[in-house]
């Protein structure tokens, strides 16, 4: 009975490439997922950790005191914080004192966030940027400048006039 | 004429009180005074004076009831170098006004003692440390002590013996914490009144870091009488563990305030209703500080309590300095011992923790009740401040005292806490104390 | 008697806390401080002693008696701790991440260990002004005073100075200077050590690091001839901070100021790294050859200024250039004294502790040797010395009311000295007498007032100590280099160190430097070598009691900065004189064996283990 078996075989043939095809219709109709990156961004969860910043409250003030928790709490030891003291004519920060030197080598970072657990002033959290690559291993130290959040356009707007006069 | 009244079988210290001018020497001489220091100087070897003083039962009238005999037996006598009698007369517990009493009575007579305790420990050198707000009995004090240079009984031969004495005053500069003996031998010392951590008590290392004894000036103005009739004699007079009779000043809402010579045993409900003449008609005691204000309080049930130190132990207070505040029923407890506990605050040294943060953690939570703002948290911190300033918790007494404000009022009048800190009311008038 | 179930034996009149350290059981502490008198005022220590009263009391003021039962971990005494600390800290800011302390403070640490887990405390907290500078080295911050009066106190009993005292009282109280005069005391740097919170910190280190971002070596003072034991911290190659090192043989825990804040010049930026030739950089074997040609064959019209802080191996290297190619030059050491060379038999800093009498001529031991003035205060104020000044001025030591002082005319202590012999507090000493003698900065005879004072002390039965001031004068005396030679005239000079005090002669025509920092006179120098310093470079120093303690430097040598002992042999080499040491070890056994005031050299000591710290389980109620 050679003959029905090579019929059975043709009937599960066809039906496996029913099944394959009815997968691959049905996909052809249903929506597209794939996003153009980079001209299209797909949305990130709201508590993903990417690129860091520096805070700074509404006054302008930075929010970092320079007590380099974060760099006690860093499992890769990618952060260097140097300290300074904050005088009347120089006022960095609230308090006595501010990171004078603030730097996270971005080549090393796991972006943990334990950085921004350990703050004890919410200065220092992690945003939403994960698009960090560039030409030279020098441009991964980012700098506190590179950083600190942008002034308040109203505290820098003051600050312009103050530095016209 | 002070009232001499509540002391059965006549007075003691106050004996020649409302005498006309007993505070010159010639008056108090011809009262009899000075006799007993001739008798201590010529007839008696200094250890017998302080058997006699064992034998009297004495015990210490500033607060901590020390037997005051066995203090003098601490101090060796055959010891080379100098030693001191320290009198402590800065008399600044709220509601005591014994010593003042004393002092502008009979000034000679706690010369007398003073003279008498140093021959005994075999001082040449005392000192009054009073209390800097007695101008007047400081100025007494002042001529007595003059009055008795000139006389000879302090000098080179007193009572023509071979043993120099000299009486000095320090006055105090107004800091309640001197009342403590080691804080008080700072400030003598003219440092900053802090107590100091003992052993070595002030008997092995006092004043000027030399053997001192350091009497109550009520104890040693006790002493003449103790050695002109006789420890023994003392001895039948109030109970058999707290012997005497004491001066308590009756204070707060008693229409006869003032201070009275009680002998000790007599209840509360005899010093306050009838010496004290009992509250102002239609109020009635609502609660009462039985030894100054550091004692710490019993409610209008107990009253009925003796004054002897073992029946007040067992009331779980104390005789402290014999100062009896009476506050009638239109005052709330929480106010009171927050006026009071603003006051221990306010006069702690700043030495150890408990007292200096305590104290101050105390009167913060109270303000916090006050102001309607409390729940069971600030119950809970006022219970936990007065634990953690009480048993040997602090350096001196001063810390316990402030933890005895909080703990005692809280026991009898937990209500009228819950009341304020639970309900945000004051229900003063209708709210019992819990005995 | 027994701790926790151990039982221990220890001498009578020890304290509790001291016994149990023995045991390695931590009873906390805050006022309590093994160099100071108890006062049991900060109450932590609270502990539960059988046989005594049914209530917590304190192991800081309770010497130990037989068959005591003491129990730290009982319910009542862990609690009464719990209570203190949660009391510490009422009225204690949240400052420690910006708070230098942070990371190394026994508040921190005894509240994780003894305090309540979780804080009860609300409401607002007590405010001052702060920080207040009490010096241009120290910052007072009284939010975080805890009052143990460890300052106070050390200011009383140790440094006999009435500077630091207590303002207001209550939970008002705090910390102040006299008048709020800024302190001027050259021991005030001690209070930072000893507060056990960040109320008390450098202003010199302020924010330079987190204790946790350095590592710490414990090396030898520089700065003078005592020697004492300090810690040198470092953190990216710089040297952020100095602290005691305690040594009870040498400084009991104190330091001076000098050598706590004088140490900013190791990392100034402006340091010289390279070598120049005639005002331009240049290589070491450039320099150096340059060097040499200026310097050789001048005989004694060779100068060379010496620095004081010279190393036995540099001493020892510099006497052979002297005994061969540079014979004949003059030697300049700074800072020495004119004293000649001490007695081998001589007073060691720790037996000042038990003399009975001490003599101090034409010194004041506060300015020439700090520490050791420390030492002499403990004496007579702890042990009941009793204490005899030949100086001319007042001097520190007069604070105590009961100090003989002979006011001399200058130049005449031999003299007061020879006199003293029949002093009615050396008829009888009932002890050992120490004898303490400098030369009175020049103004004395040092080689007579150092045989009348030898005479003194055989008459007398006491020992002498010279009291010499450069850091190592005495390795140099034995070295044979501690020259006292006048530079007046000589033409070419070598200046290694600080230019000599009297300036560089007129006459010189051909002038190095060997210095690490930049100065005026490098201008005019014809060859200028950067040099290390006492952070860096390898070495010993010889005491003034004749003690040879290493340094261990905490930063490395980095390029082209070389090592001393490397640059004298290549010195040698380019002089002509084949030295052929290859390391500093080799200068070591070489110098122990040639001088037998160096042989201590031939066996220099594993350095001193990093002490870890006790910690004890947590203790939670």
């Amino acid at each position: 009975m050679p003959d029905e078996k090579d019929q059975e075989s043709v009937i599960d043939d066809v039906t496996a490439l029913a099944k394959g095809l009815k997968t691959t219709l049905g996909e052809f109709f249903s929506p597209v997922v794939t996003t153009m990156y980079p001209e299209e961004k797909s949305p990130r969860a709201e508590r993903y950790r990417g690129r860091h910043y520096l805070r700074r409250y509404d006054n302008g003030l930075e929010r970092c005191i320079g007590c380099e928790l974060c760099a006690a709490a860093c499992p890769v030891g990618c952060i260097l914080v140097i300290a300074a003291e904050n005088t009347e004519e120089k006022q960095v920060s609230p308090g006595e004192r501010y990171a004078k030197t603030y730097e996270i080598n971005m080549l090393r970072c796991i972006f943990c966030g334990y950085c921004e657990d350990a703050c004890p002033v919410q200065a220092i959290v992690l945003g939403p940027e994960y698009e960090m690559s560039d030409v030279s291993r020098e441009k991964f130290i980012f700098t506190k400048e590179k950083l600190l959040e942008p002034l308040p356009p109203d505290v820098e707007a003051r600050l312009k006039s103050k530095e016209q006069k | 004429m002070p009232e001499l009244r509540g002391t059965v079988g006549g007075p003691v210290v106050t004996e020649w009180f409302g005498t006309q001018d007993l505070y010159k020497l010639d008056v108090y001489k011809q009262k009899g005074g000075y006799a007993a220091l001739r008798k201590a100087m010529v007839d008696m070897k200094p250890v017998d004076i302080t058997n006699e003083v064992k034998t009297s039962g004495l015990r210490g009238r500033g607060g901590a009831g020390f037997a005051t005999g066995t203090k003098w037996g601490f101090i060796n006598r055959d010891m080379p170098g100098p030693k001191y009698v320290v009198v402590n007369a800065d008399e600044s517990e709220p509601g005591t006004s014994k010593d003042r009493y004393i002092i502008e009575n009979s000034p000679h007579m706690v010369l007398e003692g003073i003279m008498i305790a140093a021959y005994a420990v075999g001082a040449n050198q005392a000192w009054v440390y009073i209390r800097g707000e007695y101008d007047e009995p400081y100025r007494m004090l002042t001529e007595a002590i003059a009055e008795a240079r000139a006389a000879g009984y302090l000098g080179p031969k007193p009572m023509g013996i071979d043993f120099p004495l000299d009486i000095r005053l320090y006055r105090g500069h107004g800091a309640y914490i001197c009342g403590e003996e080691t804080a008080l031998l700072e400030s003598l010392e003219g440092k900053r009144a802090q107590p100091r951590s003992r052993p070595p008590f002030p008997a092995v290392k006092g004043a000027w870091g030399r053997p001192t004894l350091l009497n109550n000036v009520e104890t040693l103005a006790t002493v003449p009488w103790i050695v002109n009739h006789g420890g023994s004699e003392y001895a039948k007079r109030g109970t058999e563990k707290s012997p005497g009779t004491r001066l308590m000043s009756v204070s707060g809402n008693v229409k006869k305030p003032g201070v009275y010579e009680v002998e000790l045993g007599q209840t509360f409900r005899h010093v306050i209703m009838e010496l004290g003449g009992g509250p102002p008609d239609g109020r009635n005691v609502k609660v009462f500080w039985p030894g100054g204000s550091s004692a710490p309080v019993l409610p209008e049930s107990m009253l009925d309590t003796h004054t002897d130190m073992e029946a007040l132990a067992a009331a779980r207070s104390m005789g402290g300095s014999g100062g009896v505040i009476v506050m009638d029923d239109s005052h709330c407890i929480i106010r009171a011992a927050h006026r009071l506990l603003k006051f221990y605050a306010h006069e702690s040294c700043g030495k150890c923790t408990p007292c200096r943060v305590g104290g101050d953690w105390a009167v913060r939570t109270y303000e916090r009740i006050l102001a309607n703002e409390g729940s069971q948290v600030e119950l809970d911190i006022l219970q936990r401040v007065s634990d953690a300033l009480q048993n040997g918790r602090c350096l001196c007494g001063l810390g316990d005292s402030a933890g005895w404000v909080i703990d005692s009022t809280i026991r009898h009048f937990r209500s009228e806490y819950e009341d304020h800190a639970l309900r945000h009311e004051c229900n003063v008038g209708a709210v019992t104390a819990l005995a | 008697m027994t701790i926790d179930g151990q039982s221990v034996t220890v001498p009578p009149g020890t304290l509790i806390v001291e016994a149990a350290k023995n045991v390695g059981v931590e009873i906390p502490v805050f006022c309590y401080h093994h160099k100071l008198d108890p006062v049991g005022a900060c109450r932590l220590c609270l502990v539960d002693i059988a046989p005594g009263p049914p209530r917590p009391q304190t192991a800081c003021t309770t010497p130990v008696a037989p068959n005591m039962v003491i129990k730290t971990q009982s319910a009542m005494a862990v609690q009464a701790r719990a209570e203190i600390l949660e009391f510490e800290l009422v009225n204690h800011p949240l400052d420690c991440p910006v708070c230098d302390k942070g990371g190394e403070c026994p508040l921190q640490d005894f509240t994780f260990r003894h305090g309540y887990p979780t804080s009860r405390i609300d409401g607002p907290r007590l405010h001052f002004k702060k920080p207040i500078p009490l010096s241009a080295n120290i910052a007072l911050d009284r939010e975080r005073c805890v009052l143990c009066y460890r300052c106070t106190r050390y200011y009383d009993e140790i440094a006999w100075e009435q500077e630091l005292t207590t303002g207001q009282r209550g939970v008002q109280s705090f910390i102040t200077s006299q008048f709020d005069q800024p302190l001027t005391s050259i021991f005030s740097g001690n209070i930072i050590d000893l507060c056990p919170v960040g109320a008390l910190t450098s202003r010199v280190w302020r924010f330079e690091s987190r204790p946790w971002d350095m590592t710490q070596t414990g090396s030898v003072c520089s700065k003078c001839a005592v020697g004492c034991s300090v810690t040198l911290w470092q953190r990216r190659g710089q040297l952020v901070r100095v602290t005691s090192r305690e040594n009870d043989d040498i400084d009991e825990g104190w330091i001076c100021d000098r050598g706590r804040f004088d140490y900013t010049d190791v990392n100034d930026p402006k340091r010289l790294r390279v070598p120049v030739v005639k005002g331009a950089g240049s290589t070491w074997n450039t320099a150096i050859d340059a060097l040499a040609a200026g310097i050789k064959g001048k005989g004694p019209k060779l100068g060379i200024s010496l620095p004081q802080d010279l190393t036995n191996e540099e001493a020892f290297l510099f006497r052979r250039l002297l005994d061969g190619p540079l014979k004949g030059a003059k030697v300049k050491m700074h800072g020495r004294t004119a004293l000649p060379e001490p007695d081998p038999n001589q007073l060691l800093i720790k037996e000042i502790d038990d003399a009975r009498v001490i003599v101090v001529v034409a010194s004041d031991t506060e300015k020439d040797v700090p520490v050791v003035n420390l030492r002499i205060k403990k004496a007579v104020s702890k042990r009941g010395a009793q204490l005899i000044v030949v100086h001319p001025d007042g001097v520190d030591l007069d604070r105590n009311p009961h100090t003989v002082h002979v006011r001399n005319a200058a130049g005449s202590a031999a003299a007061e000295v020879e006199k003293l012999a029949s002093h009615e507090l050396l008829k009888s000493p009932g002890g050992p007498v120490a004898i303490l003698f400098g030369d009175g900065h020049g103004s004395e005879d040092a080689a007579d007032l150092a045989a009348a004072c030898a005479e003194l002390a055989s008459k007398v039965g006491g020992k002498v100590m010279p009291l010499y001031r450069a850091t190592n004068e005495r390795g140099a005396l034995d070295a044979g280099v501690a020259g006292w030679d006048k530079l007046d005239g000589v033409q070419a000079l070598l200046s290694w160190g600080p230019p000599p005090t009297a300036g560089i002669p007129s006459s010189v025509k051909f002038l190095a430097t060997w210095d690490h920092l930049q100065r005026p006179d490098h201008s005019r120098a014809a060859v200028v070598l950067p040099a290390t310093t006492f952070a860096e470079q390898q070495g010993s120093y010889t005491n003034l009691e004749g003690r040879v303690q290493f340094l261990r430097p905490p930063i490395p040598v980095a390029e082209p900065l070389k090592e001393s002992w490397e640059v004298l042999t290549e010195l040698a080499v380019a002089l002509g004189l084949e030295l052929g040491y290859t390391g500093i070890f080799a200068v070591q056994r070489d110098a122990a064996q040639t001088l037998p005031g160096l042989a201590d050299l031939a066996e220099p000591p594993s350095p001193t283990p990093v002490p870890t710290p006790v910690l004890i389980g947590p203790a939670h109620p």
